[in-house]
């Protein structure tokens, strides 16, 4: 309602855009009767206001004035069912159907701290699978499938400029996708209350041209077989 | 039976009661409406404060907060926990619900009396139990409990997460006894409404005040059970290590989510209901118009009770729910909006062709109607599972969910206290410190929540005590103290309301028995009404409760009851 809308964060995915033309639809359509509905209840209340020699009129609602009320609502329904009719579709493309992706990512959450961690050369999340802490890196305009799981608590995977958000839940892995389209650093945050240290439990988003994702995976990679080595 | 052999014969005579009997262990309805209604206003100087401290925080974070302190990450998170759980549990559930349902059912029925007095009397003092345990756990080691009011496991089933081990069970004491409470209030006023009415007083004839209160303790009824058995499993996992709740131990966190979402959203009615009720009578009386379609607002009751049971689900798209279970509960939420227009737009249809007098009373009223309809409105992006994705969790929903409880249980609730206040003190308040506590209520509400909504679109989460630490958040520093100044204004305007009752109290002028030439049976009653509300002899029901401005009376308003003096 009124350039609520100028707060948005930037559009990072490819279906950002689509929540925000629902957002943009049902800020429109409430925005109408918004107008509509304060000033019809302002209108009755000054129009019909006591006055000397006028009484009110004796009406319990007849038949027609109560079809008036029920045509009115039947529209408000109509609208209803139009703004989940054109939500349904990027509901399904963000959280039900999962597209063959490019990478995947385990995403794990634990009080009060992220890791992402990446497979190994095999696609194996074995022990030679990649841990970087607090750091999500991705290459850009790839389809990034991620995993997500907690160890104690549930947490919540919330990237506001990828419009992707999801509780994580202990010993459960649930699936999610989301790709980029531009070069950056985004937010990370926890959005569910996970205990003291909720506050600070934040991750940066590195969307990374293909080779420098992949020079920051191998320097990762080595840094990790250095540190097993010693 | 008459209820003048209910054992209130004794009532039919003036008899002296000991202070103890008459203030503390009353078993009359109006007393106890009346602790009632001073236990919820105890609390909710609880709740405002702890409001405060957490708008301090948000907005001038690290910053010590007058009168308190530094408000860190733990007294944060429990600030937030026992605000939430104070304001619905022991503000909203005894000011809208229980206050009026005991005050003013049995008055508008013409019943002498709740069927249960004893009952009654236990409901409050079981309140008024758990309203301790929940203050005392601010003072326990480990301190109060801080995994939200939602209080999602694992976070909240076990001392492992937070360190709160007492506090957490008090928590769940105090919430079980506010549930124990309601229930045993809410079969009171049930049996009461089908057993006790007044001589004529059909089903067709009861005023909607009462079939609101009746439709919210319904509401309670069924929700709750589901509820105090979660409750018990939270209880056993925190106090005794059992793992209902606690995946490690093959427990399921989910399960607490249905639990408690499915008692949670009929919650949201149970406090609603209540306002609309108020609303109806209060409108008819300063329209002069009988209330536009009452069976019509009837059924869509009934159906909005029905389907409130079966929306749950949407405060839980984000929560790893199958992700096919948006669309069924996003129509089932669609539905439910239908009764709840109708009704709101036969209030709309009552003001339509009134004579409208522009008392105090009314306009707090007309104060619901305008923010709840925002809450409605914002409603509509919630329930739209892809807006979700984005909104869930952030200020948007803080936002939301105050613009429907906030009017609700504060311009719908504040409405009833003016209007009925003659009855319950004998006494009227001043008219004009009542229309600057209006005012100011209603620029400092908006003032606070509005400026929310922005924050949320802005992808501002909820719950966090340090958003100095978020740079993305800063360009809402001016929102957010502009919320918190207008905030902390709200709060402070409620002492307009406290000097007023005051001074009305001691010096206001005595109040007759009808100031609105009003129809309903309460006025007909003495204000205040004795010990057993009728003299000798019961008030009979003889029409409908809006009979005003009927064409060719001499009078606008007709009593429900003629046979008493008016």
């Amino acid at each position: 309602m009124f350039e609520m809308l100028g707060n948005l964060p930037e559009q990072l995915s490819s279906f950002a855009g689509d929540i925000d033309s629902v957002l943009k639809f049902i800020n429109l359509l409430t925005g109408i009767f918004f107008v509509g509905l304060e000033g019809y209840l302002i209108y009755l209340v000054v129009r019909y206001r006591q006055k000397k020699g006028k009484t009110a009129k004796y009406e319990h609602g007849d038949k027609a004035q109560i079809l008036w009320i029920l045509a009115f609502t039947l529209i408000i329904v109509f609208l209803d069912f139009l703004i989940d009719y054109k939500g349904a579709h990027v509901w399904a493309t963000v959280k039900e159907d999962l597209p063959a992706c490019d990478m995947t990512v385990q995403v794990q959450a634990k009080q009060f701290d992220w890791t992402f961690v990446y497979p190994d050369k095999d696609g194996n999340f074995g022990p030679n699978a990649i841990s970087s802490y607090r750091e999500f890196h991705v290459p850009v305009g790839k389809k990034i499938h991620v995993v997500l799981t907690s160890k104690d608590v549930i947490h919540d995977f919330f990237l506001p400029e990828v419009r992707l958000k999801q509780d994580v839940m202990p010993q459960r892995f649930i699936n999610e996708w989301f790709d980029t389209q531009k070069v950056g650093t985004y937010h990370i945050v926890c959005d569910e209350l996970c205990g003291y240290g909720h506050t600070r439990m934040t991750a940066v988003l590195h969307v990374d041209d293909q080779q420098t994702f992949d020079d920051w995976l191998a320097s990762k990679e080595k840094e990790q077989q250095g540190g097993t080595a010693q | 039976m008459s209820q003048d052999q209910q054992g209130h014969d004794e009532h039919g005579h003036e008899h002296q009661q000991s202070f103890i009997s008459h203030y503390i262990f009353s078993t009359d309805h109006k007393m106890i409406g009346k602790q009632f209604l001073l236990l919820s206003a105890i609390m909710a100087c609880f709740g405002g404060f702890m409001a405060y401290l957490i708008r301090w925080e948000v907005a001038f974070p690290n910053t010590p907060a007058p009168f308190f302190g530094l408000v860190t990450p733990d007294k944060f998170n429990a600030i937030i926990t026992l605000h939430g759980t104070i304001m619905i549990f022991f503000v909203g559930m005894p000011f809208l619900s229980a206050f009026p349902s005991n005050f003013l059912v049995p008055l508008m029925i013409g019943a002498r009396d709740m069927a249960f007095p004893k009952l009654n009397m236990a409901s409050f003092w079981i309140t008024f139990v758990g309203a301790v345990l929940l203050v005392s756990s601010i003072f326990v080691p480990g301190g109060p409990v801080a995994g939200g009011w939602v209080g999602y496991p694992p976070l909240s089933a076990s001392s492992e997460f937070t360190g709160v081990k007492i506090g957490a069970v008090l928590w769940i004491l105090a919430l079980a006894c506010a549930l124990v409470s309601s229930s045993l209030g809410g079969m009171n006023y049930l049996v009461t409404a089908a057993t006790l009415r007044a001589p004529g007083m059909t089903f067709n004839r009861i005023p909607m005040t009462v079939w609101f209160l009746l439709a919210s303790a319904i509401t309670f009824f069924f929700s709750a059970g589901p509820l105090i058995a979660g409750a018990f499993m939270m209880l056993m996992d925190n106090a005794f290590g059992t793992g209902f709740f606690l995946p490690a131990k093959g427990g399921e966190p989910m399960l607490w989510e249905h639990l408690f979402w499915f008692f949670g959203h009929p919650e949201v009615y149970v406090l609603f209901f209540p306002a609309l009720g108020f609303g109806l009578d209060i409108m008819a009386t300063f329209t002069r118009k009988p209330v536009f379609g009452y069976k019509l607002i009837l059924w869509c009751t009934g159906s909005a009770v029905a389907l409130s049971y079966i929306v749950w689900a949407h405060h839980m798209f984000m929560s790893g729910l199958n992700p096919l279970l948006a669309t069924p509960f996003s129509i089932t939420t669609i539905l439910i909006s239908v009764p709840f227009a109708i009704i709101i737009f036969c209030m709309f249809a009552t003001l339509r062709n009134g004579a409208i007098r522009l008392e105090l009373p009314f306009l707090w009223i007309i104060g619901f109607l305008a923010t709840f309809l925002i809450g409605g409105l914002t409603g509509i992006f919630l329930g739209s599972a892809s807006a979700d994705i984005y909104l869930h969790g952030t200020y948007f929903v803080v936002a939301h969910f105050h613009y429907t409880l906030f009017p609700s249980v504060f311009f719908g609730g504040f409405g009833a206290v003016y209007y009925w206040f003659p009855k319950m003190y004998g006494k009227k308040l001043n008219e004009k410190l009542g229309f600057l506590h209006l005012a100011l209520t209603f620029i400092f509400f908006n003032g606070t929540f509005w400026p929310l909504f922005k924050v949320g679109m802005g992808g501002m989460i909820r719950r966090i005590a340090d958003p100095s630490f978020y740079p993305q958040y800063h360009q809402f520093q001016g929102l957010n103290a502009f919320a918190t100044v207008s905030a902390i204004c709200l709060i402070a305007t409620q002492v307009i309301f406290l000097w007023n009752l005051v001074l009305s109290l001691n010096h206001g002028p005595q109040a007759e028995k009808n100031p609105y030439q009003s129809n309903t049976l309460e006025w007909i009653a003495d204000s205040p009404p004795p010990h057993g509300n009728w003299g000798p002899v019961l008030p009979v029901v003889t029409s409908d409760p809006y009979e005003y401005s009927k064409p060719g009376e001499a009078k606008d308003w007709q009593p429900q009851a003629t046979n008493l003096p008016v």
